[in-house]
């Protein structure tokens, strides 16, 4: 499918607010293998000068497939055809346990190339002061549906 | 062991300590429950066949956040990576196995910025592939 590139810069509602707590930041620190202490213990993080514990930086993600699934339900794309291609992140603080956050979604940019569509989403996260965290540059590939072998060719398949 | 990372002490070209990592099936649900990125094809085979994969396959976001790790534990600052980015290059496959897939990751210190910050490189390879390409980040020296 192609997407009109009329929809850069399409902004779209907030997500809901997320409330960074000290023990998911633990189980996440424990998933990705990190044994910081920062990230786990408030007096560590506190050395460091922080008011609690701290975040892993792509922790930032959290909000991210929420905000693509409100671009993806506006252009009318299948969350299975979406691949993620690309990821960045740009931080101004790290997440802190305590911290209330919402993020943005924005088209940033549209492009097609071998018949696929190229889609960088651009999430904002910010705190309940609406003060920026970080911004997340997502690059999604949107790929045609995969031509079902049994099928034969006909006006629906997407090319 | 972390490496001093005051700005005069490292150089374009130093290389960071290396980092293996080891991803089981466990470990990409112990993931999903703590990302909430409960796809598919993070855990079914049957799935991540249908959508034309080998077989389940980690978490990009897993990979990333591993790579991050390469250069915080570097640091010595968990606070340190003003911005990273990865491009997901090919998909890490997790076999059903006590053993699972190791990806190796190494990073080179590629710029030295006058402004206290530098620039890494890194690389991660599974099974002899670049399963990262174009990963990189910066980082604030002490």
């Amino acid at each position: 499918m192609s997407i009109d590139p009329a929809v850069t810069g399409r902004t779209y509602p907030r997500t809901r607010t997320y409330e960074v707590a000290r023990e998911k930041i633990r189980e996440f620190a424990i998933a990705i293998g990190d044994d910081e202490p920062a990230y786990r213990d408030v007096d560590a993080a506190r050395a460091l000068g922080h008011q609690d514990v701290i975040a892993p930086p792509t922790f930032a993600f959290v909000l991210t497939l929420e905000g693509w699934h409100l671009v993806m339900d506006d252009l009318g794309i299948d969350f299975s055809h979406v691949l993620h291609v690309d990821q960045r992140f740009v931080y101004h603080r790290p997440l802190v346990a305590g911290d209330v956050i919402h993020a943005s979604a924005t088209i940033d940019s549209v492009r097609e190339r071998m018949g696929a569509s190229l889609l960088v989403i651009r999430t904002d996260v910010s705190d309940e002061d609406d003060q920026p965290v970080s911004s997340g540059y997502s690059t999604i590939m949107v790929r045609p549906p995969a031509a079902d072998a049994d099928a034969s060719p006909g006006p629906e398949r997407v090319q | 062991m972390t490496m001093p990372t005051t700005r005069e002490a490292i150089a374009v070209g130093d290389l960071l300590p290396p980092l293996r990592v080891r991803v089981r099936r466990e470990d990409l649900v112990r993931y999903a429950g703590a990302s909430g990125d409960f796809n598919t094809i993070h855990w079914s085979d049957r799935v991540a066949v249908e959508v034309g994969l080998p077989g389940v396959i980690a978490h990009g976001m897993l990979t990333m956040a591993e790579a991050a790790r390469l250069v915080t534990e570097w640091a010595g600052d968990p606070t340190a990576i003003l911005d990273v980015s990865v491009r997901f290059a090919k998909p890490v496959l997790v076999p059903d196995d006590e053993r699972g897939a190791f990806v190796d990751f190494t990073g080179v210190v590629a710029r030295v910025d006058d402004d206290g910050t530098a620039r890494i490189d890194i690389t991660a390879v599974c099974s002899g592939q670049r399963v990262l390409a174009q990963a990189r980040a910066t980082v604030r020296l002490s």
